[in-house]
């Protein structure tokens, strides 16, 4: 995706002026969904393993995207919960469809598998917030 | 002697020597009478299992076992007793193995041997079987001495071993050629494109990450902190101009977590070719120090410190002018996962601090 995209992406995006939970333990990978987002004009709040997680849902998000996996042991669940006793859309974002797929689909959202290009994930973002509101 | 006899195997004896006093206590007793009452109460006491068989008799049936190898094989002593000790054996017992046994026999030779066995219920175990024979004053051959032992726990251990290292030789392999590829696309494209500068300038990057994560992985799947010195090596070197007499690596093991090990590795890389433009890396004299060490974060979190100081190079000018687009992009990489990075434009030399959560 080159920037011309993204910034005529931008102004219609239905993403902008929303806030989205971003949860992601590879850094890298989140800079780049973080960058894409704020272009679109959205409001990340991010957090980098199940604890800042949990603890950014103090914040009212639209939407959110969860990397099912955060570190060695710990899977996105319980924000999974969270977010769904509030009414809050996500989308999953795994890269180990294999042996997390028990996890996924007792979660039943949708799922991106990683790698995938931002524009996916921002069109899975925008998809999950029309089928809620 | 019969005070030995009576004790359980000690603590620092090997199964060698347990073997030969055992068989040496069977030698000297015989299997009626007085002594042998002491004889089977000596060796139900122990639990290593103690068998013995007369070669004098057709097919040199066992003539004693004792408790522990009833218990290890769940036969009665009835179904024992006068039977030739194959009937262990099964399916998947090794015959090279029985064959060892055979000849040891035959030629009145100490063995050991390890061979899958079968119990009683039918579920194997894998024995360390140690057989000799036991001579008569007038050494004629009076019985052959056999000890099992189940050693079902190492064998699944080495298995498990062996798999994990295979594993990874196959994680590793897949990793290389994931790289290469990424690497001939990022080169292809570039070409096609008329951008092969920008493309050099990745694929410098992600031969970095390929070899940081390269390094983890020889040391990574045990648990527990490990030694960074290889991953720093391997990152660093490719730059020094004299290689690893250009660079001093200090600290010790640390915990790293996989997705740390990128950070790192991408950090490490913008330092060095910072270093090969315009720093130390850049005369052959020029130095690097590389050292790090654990600290505890603000919220009591593990996090690690590093610290490089280069000497030897030209005199750093304006700092700011220097922050290209790599340290932007270690910057705000750090600064995501919670972590810092200080720049000082020494007379002698940049020295950087960096600080991050061992675990992103
Ligand atoms: C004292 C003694 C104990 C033995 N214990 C075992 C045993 O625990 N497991 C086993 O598989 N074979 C055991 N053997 C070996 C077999 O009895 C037999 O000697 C071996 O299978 C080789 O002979 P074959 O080829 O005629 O079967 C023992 C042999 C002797 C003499």
């Amino acid at each position: 995706m080159n920037m011309m995209d993204r910034q005529t992406d931008s102004a219609a995006s239905p993403l902008s002026g929303k806030t989205v939970l971003v949860v992601e333990d590879e850094v890298l990978i989140a800079m780049d969904i973080n960058e894409c987002l704020e272009e679109a004009g959205a409001h990340v709040v991010y957090g980098r393993n199940l604890r800042q997680g949990m603890q950014r849902l103090e914040h009212e998000v639209d939407v959110a995207l969860l990397d099912v996996s955060l570190g060695h042991t710990e899977t996105c669940l319980p924000i999974a919960q969270a977010l769904r006793e509030r009414g809050v859309p996500f989308v999953l974002h795994s890269g180990d469809l294999q042996r997390l797929g028990e996890t996924i689909s007792n979660i039943g959202a949708p799922v991106l598998e990683k790698p995938c290009d931002t524009s996916e994930i921002l069109q899975a973002l925008q998809g999950a917030m029309q089928r809620v509101g | 002697m019969k005070d030995q006899a009576h004790r359980s195997p000690a603590q620092g004896e090997t199964r060698a020597q347990q073997f030969e006093n055992a068989r040496s206590q069977a030698g000297q007793v015989s299997l009626s009478g007085e002594s042998g009452v002491l004889f089977e109460q000596a060796m139900a006491q122990t639990r290593m299992a103690i068998t013995l068989a007369d070669p004098n008799r057709e097919d040199a049936p066992l003539v004693f076992v004792n408790r522990a190898f009833r218990e290890l094989t769940g036969y009665s002593e009835e179904e024992i007793i006068g039977r030739n000790c194959r009937f262990l054996q099964g399916p998947g017992t090794d015959p090279a193995q029985v064959r060892k046994l055979r000849e040891a026999i035959a030629s009145e030779e100490v063995v050991i041997v390890e061979l899958l066995n079968y119990r009683k219920d039918g579920t194997p175990f894998w024995n360390a079987l140690h057989l000799g024979p036991i001579y008569n004053d007038d050494g004629s051959l009076r019985y052959i001495f056999g000890s099992q032992w189940d050693v079902t726990d190492v064998h699944a251990a080495r298995a498990d071993e062996k798999h994990a290292r295979m594993m990874e030789r196959e994680i590793s392999h897949r990793m290389k050629n994931m790289f290469a590829v990424i690497s001939s696309i990022v080169t292809m494209t570039g070409k096609l494109d008329g951008a092969e500068g920008l493309a050099e300038k990745i694929n410098a990057r992600i031969r970095s990450l390929g070899r940081a994560h390269e390094a983890m992985l020889e040391v990574s799947f045990t648990e527990g902190p490990t030694d960074p010195r290889k991953l720093f090596r391997d990152l660093l070197h490719p730059y020094a101009p004299m290689g690893a007499g250009s660079v001093t690596l200090v600290g010790g093991k640390v915990p790293l977590d996989s997705n740390v090990v990128s950070v790192l590795a991408l950090s490490l890389h913008e330092l060095a070719i910072n270093a090969v433009k315009h720093g130390a890396f850049s005369v052959p004299d020029g130095h690097v120090r590389l050292d790090w060490s654990l600290e505890e974060g603000p919220d009591g979190e593990a996090r690690l410190g590093l610290g490089w100081t280069e000497t030897g190079g030209p005199a750093p000018g304006n700092g700011a002018a220097r922050k290209g687009i790599g340290m932007t992009i270690i910057s705000r990489m750090l600064a995501l996962g919670e972590g810092d990075i200080q720049y000082d434009w020494r007379p002698e030399g940049l020295h950087v601090e960096i600080h991050f959560p061992t675990s992103l």
